[in-house]
């Protein structure tokens, strides 16, 4: 029993807290995700702020050339001065009114740099590329209502040299002018613009400029990643410079730190509340045992008056039945008075052989008394000493024997559970007016039916009645005395002899139906 | 500029402008303009190299010499671990010693990622740079192109016209981290060179890139040194400081106008830019008590004897450090007179330009010997270093030029050398060799 409660309280204790754990870890996997996304989302971020730190250098740069002031003029010498004199270009170049190259002049470069850049950019011119939105007829329409599309633009292009930029605009003459950018000068700006790293930097992070070769043209941040170490976030930089990515790479511990957060809050949590359930549960496995040794003291108590009560009763009783046997000649009227004390000491003796059996029954005390006997014996008997009480509240009781081989069982036992039975068609079948018994015998087993024609049992509480305790409430049972505990005891006795006591559907009234093991034998 | 076919005439009156344009400043910078046979044979199309030279004056008592901004770019890659690197140390705070308050000092250390330890700031704030030096510790690999990018950028704060605007890079290694071809680094080195800035280059052990190195100090007209142990690298630190203290004149850009008929056919040594008839070139510094050159080869139309002419009219614009003040001065060149006898010619060349033709002609020698050890070993090139070597020596006989003997004494030496074996140091020792020529490093 105390083994069963230890049970309970345990499964009470952990079955919420696996469920809560269960669903706290799966939470905990939903959070990392979340943590993941937010922490590539903040990857991104932060790569995002670095293109357009880029960004804002290729501005700075058109900026630059947007405000030169000295490209309306036409003169070579001019321009090839500025090309000489530039730190930032390699070479500028001039469209003449039908966007061909006027400078420098494709037939004749005036020395080798501009040689080189003919060479350099001759598919560009061949295929017309720049400037890129004039020339292309389907961007035309848009190239004329929105003016700033047409005015300017890149062009890049990747060689085995490396990246070839060229910028170009639309002076107010309405020619195109443009300038090949120094990529590697280029390239210096943008490192001199992107963060250093100091003793300082932060060991979690490694920021990388990528060439479209994907080597490494800049990189920023103390954290020294694994050669073959993938990134945790990419990047492309904007166009011009779509073919350089930036790279994010950080140890693999910084994310799964970002996520673990949650799951220590989670497991103190359930800690937490694992000790709260475990108290709650100690608390109450304390209360209930108290509770329990509390009902077994008193059933002990219960049980030792009756010991003490039952002495005293028989004697009274067997004193009793001598008197009355002693009266024979007498008096209708000491006889009468006799008779109540003989039944009502039965009754007495009755209900304490039930509280006995009960508290016996609770100890796992009951124990059977197998003797050779014939069953229609015993319930004549039975039958006999109940038939005056049942007669005073007006029940005629009839019995049917059909089981007068000899068998082995408990006659005290059977005595009881059919005692029981007919004490409690005295009690609740008023109104009726008789009371069946029949036996019957079958192999191995003997059927007893005690049916009345009292109001019988409802079907709802066709099963209860047999609970201890268990009374059924109406009318009728008002004000009826008893412990409640006839039936249970009645059908615990009927299960312990190897059979059964039910209530069986009947036209009317209360329909028992016992049906006990009997193996027959020889007569002793 | 673009009346050189009416030189002749017009000749004198140039002359005159000249003339007063140097007289200004006398003492601080001296040009000169001279061709190494003023008389030449009439006969075919005569070849004649044009020097322009200049020379600094010494800095005199009460001029105050340039302020500096100078950027000191560290290699702190692994390799550096130990004595190197503090020996490194050591010297460039040494050499930042020399530096005083009106002058700019910023340090930038590199290997894997880049470290600004002082961003552009006053040299006289000492204990910072010093701190900042003494914390460089060794890790990682080597991005020398970003290095050298931040300390531009560094530099850039303080640019000016009137300061010394220099990066002292110091590697050790082989870039592997950013664009690291000498291509590339010249291309930097060239376009910050455009800027005003002067980058230049250490090497330091026997494990860097002397091409990547000279090429990015050559792009900018930088010094190229190499230091093969810890002593030498205090040595150059030293030298390199000594320049950048005595800085006279910046930002010298020669142009020469060749007249139509005389074709410039090459420049000798430095870069230049040749577009038709006019020839462009520039020298980044020069130093008190030095001269620096150009040297144009040029091919005269056939003429006749006794006819004497102006072959080109020289521009030449620099910064004057000393006064803070840009000058620009026009010379001619020449004149150049047809002559019958070989004889003449000989007598009548100009003996200082003609060792800087065979200075700069016998180092194209001496490094097309070294392309030939690196594709085949000594066997290939050690015949054209015996004959650069008597090729030299004859020509400094010829011209009682110790220069030149010294220079066919080194080629003779890397001719009788290991090279197979030691060629990874010769090699260096011998590109410090030609640059040193080639930019006419003072010694």
């Amino acid at each position: 029993m105390k083994k069963r409660l230890l049970i309970i309280y345990v499964v009470i204790v952990v079955a919420p807290l696996a469920l809560l754990g269960g669903l706290g870890a799966r939470l905990a996997h939903d959070e990392r995700a979340v943590v993941q996304q937010r922490f590539q989302a903040l990857l991104q971020d932060r790569l995002r702020e670095t293109a357009a730190v880029i960004r804002q250098v290729m501005e700075d740069r058109e900026r630059a050339f947007l405000n030169l002031p000295a490209f309306m003029t036409a003169d070579p010498v001019a321009l090839d001065e500025m090309s000489r004199q530039s730190p930032l270009v390699r070479q500028y170049f001039r469209l003449n009114g039908e966007n061909r190259l006027a400078y420098p002049a494709p037939s004749a470069p005036r020395n080798e740099r501009e040689g080189a850049f003919l060479t350099r950019t001759a598919a560009i011119w061949q295929k017309g590329e720049v400037p890129s939105a004039a020339n292309d007829g389907a961007n035309a329409a848009k190239a004329a209502s929105n003016k700033s599309y047409l005015q300017r633009g890149w062009h890049a292009w990747t060689s085995a040299d490396g990246l070839g930029l060229i910028f170009w605009w639309r002076t107010e003459s309405g020619l195109v002018c443009g300038a090949e950018l120094d990529s590697v000068r280029l390239l210096a700006d943008i490192i001199a613009k992107l963060p250093a790293t100091s003793e300082g930097s932060s060991r979690d992070a490694r920021i990388a400029l990528m060439s479209e070769k994907g080597s490494t043209l800049y990189q920023w941040g103390a954290y020294e990643p694994d050669a073959q170490e993938a990134p945790q976030a990419r990047r492309a930089l904007d166009p011009p410079l779509a073919a350089w990515t930036l790279a994010y790479y950080a140890p693999a511990t910084a994310v799964v730190a970002a996520g673990t957060g949650s799951m220590f809050t989670l497991l103190l949590s359930l800690l937490a509340l694992g000790i709260a359930l475990a108290a709650l549960a100690a608390y109450f496995y304390r209360e209930n045992t108290r509770e329990l040794r509390e009902a077994s003291q008193r059933v002990t108590f219960v049980n030792q008056v009756s010991h003490e009560l039952k002495t005293p009763l028989t004697s009274i009783r067997m004193y009793a039945e001598l008197l009355e046997t002693a009266l024979d000649d007498c008096d209708e009227k000491p006889r009468g008075y006799l008779k109540v004390i003989v039944e009502e000491s039965q009754r007495l003796s009755r209900l304490i052989e039930n509280v006995l059996t009960f508290s016996r029954k609770r100890r796992n005390g009951l124990k059977l008394h197998l003797a050779m006997g014939r069953m229609d014996e015993a319930l004549w008997e039975i039958v006999e000493q109940h038939r005056e009480a049942l007669s005073a509240k007006g029940l005629q009781i009839s019995f049917a024997g059909g089981a007068d081989r000899c068998v082995r069982f408990d006659r005290d036992v059977i005595k009881q559970i059919v005692g029981n039975l007919l004490s409690n068609t005295e009690k609740y079948a008023r109104g009726g007016t008789r009371v069946d018994i029949a036996s019957e015998q079958q192999p191995g087993r003997i059927v007893i039916t005690v049916a009345d024609d009292g109001p019988g049992v409802s079907l709802r509480d066709r099963e209860r009645v047999f609970e201890p305790f268990y009374r059924v409430s109406n009318a009728l049972t008002d004000g009826v005395s008893g412990a409640g505990i006839g039936l249970a005891i009645a059908r615990s006795l009927a299960e312990l002899h190897g059979g059964s006591l039910s209530l069986i559907p009947s036209e009317q009234g209360a329909s028992f139906r016992l049906e006990i093991r009997a193996e027959e034998g020889e007569d002793a | 500029m673009n009346a050189l076919k009416n030189l002749r005439g017009m000749g004198p009156l140039c002359l005159l402008l000249a003339l007063i344009a140097w007289s200004a400043s006398a003492e601080d910078v001296k040009v000169d303009v001279a061709v190494d046979t003023p008389a030449v044979l009439a006969k075919g199309k005569p070849v004649v190299h044009l020097r322009v030279a200049l020379t600094g004056g010494d800095i005199r008592a009460g001029n105050t010499r340039p302020p500096v901004n100078v950027c000191l770019v560290i290699d702190k890659s692994g390799s550096m671990t130990g004595a190197k690197l503090e020996k490194a140390k050591m010297s460039a705070l040494m050499a930042l010693e020399r530096l005083s308050g009106e002058d700019i000092v910023s340090v930038v250390a590199y290997s894997s990622a880049v470290n600004v330890l002082v961003p552009a700031t006053r040299a006289s704030d000492r204990a910072f740079i010093v701190n900042a030096i003494n914390s460089i510790q060794p890790d990682g690999s080597t991005a020398l192109f970003a290095g050298v990018s931040k300390g531009a950028e560094e530099l850039r704060k303080f640019l000016d016209k009137n300061r010394v605007n220099r990066i002292v890079l110091l590697s050790d290694g082989i870039a592997n981290v950013g664009p690291s071809s000498p291509g590339d680094l010249g291309a930097l080195g060239a376009s910050l060179s455009r800027e005003g800035m002067v980058v230049t280059t250490i090497g330091y052990g026997l494990d860097y890139n002397e091409d990547l190195m000279v090429r990015l100090a050559q792009a900018s007209d930088g010094n190229h040194m190499f230091a093969e142990g810890p002593e030498d690298v205090e040595k150059a630190f030293q030298k390199e400081f000594g320049d950048v203290l005595t800085v006279v004149a910046q930002e010298i850009r020669i142009q020469v106008n060749c007249a139509s008929d005389v074709r410039p056919v090459r420049m000798l040594g430095r870069e230049a830019e040749i577009s038709n008839n006019s020839v462009t070139a520039n020298i980044s510094q020069l130093y008190a008590g030095q001269t620096k050159y150009i040297l144009l080869e040029t091919e005269l139309p056939e003429g006749g004897a006794g006819g004497a002419r102006q072959i080109a009219s020289v521009n030449i614009s620099f910064v004057n450090m000393l006064s803070h003040s840009s000058e620009n001065r026009t010379l001619l060149a020449g004149p150049v007179e047809y002559v019958d006898s070989e004889a003449t010619v000989e007598a009548r060349t100009n003996r200082e330009v003609a060792i800087s033709v065979a200075r700069q002609i016998g180092n194209e020698n001496t490094v097309k010997a070294a392309e030939l050890v690196d594709r085949g070993g000594s066997m290939l090139g050690v015949p054209r270093f015996v004959d650069n070597a008597s090729e030299l020596s004859r020509k400094a006989a010829q011209l009682n030029s110790p220069e030149l003997a010294e220079d066919a004494r080194k080629n003779a030496a890397f001719a009788h050398s290991d090279l197979d074996n030691n060629w990874k140091k010769e090699r260096k020792s011998l590109r410090e060799m030609q640059q040193s020529i080639k930019q006419q490093q003072k010694q």
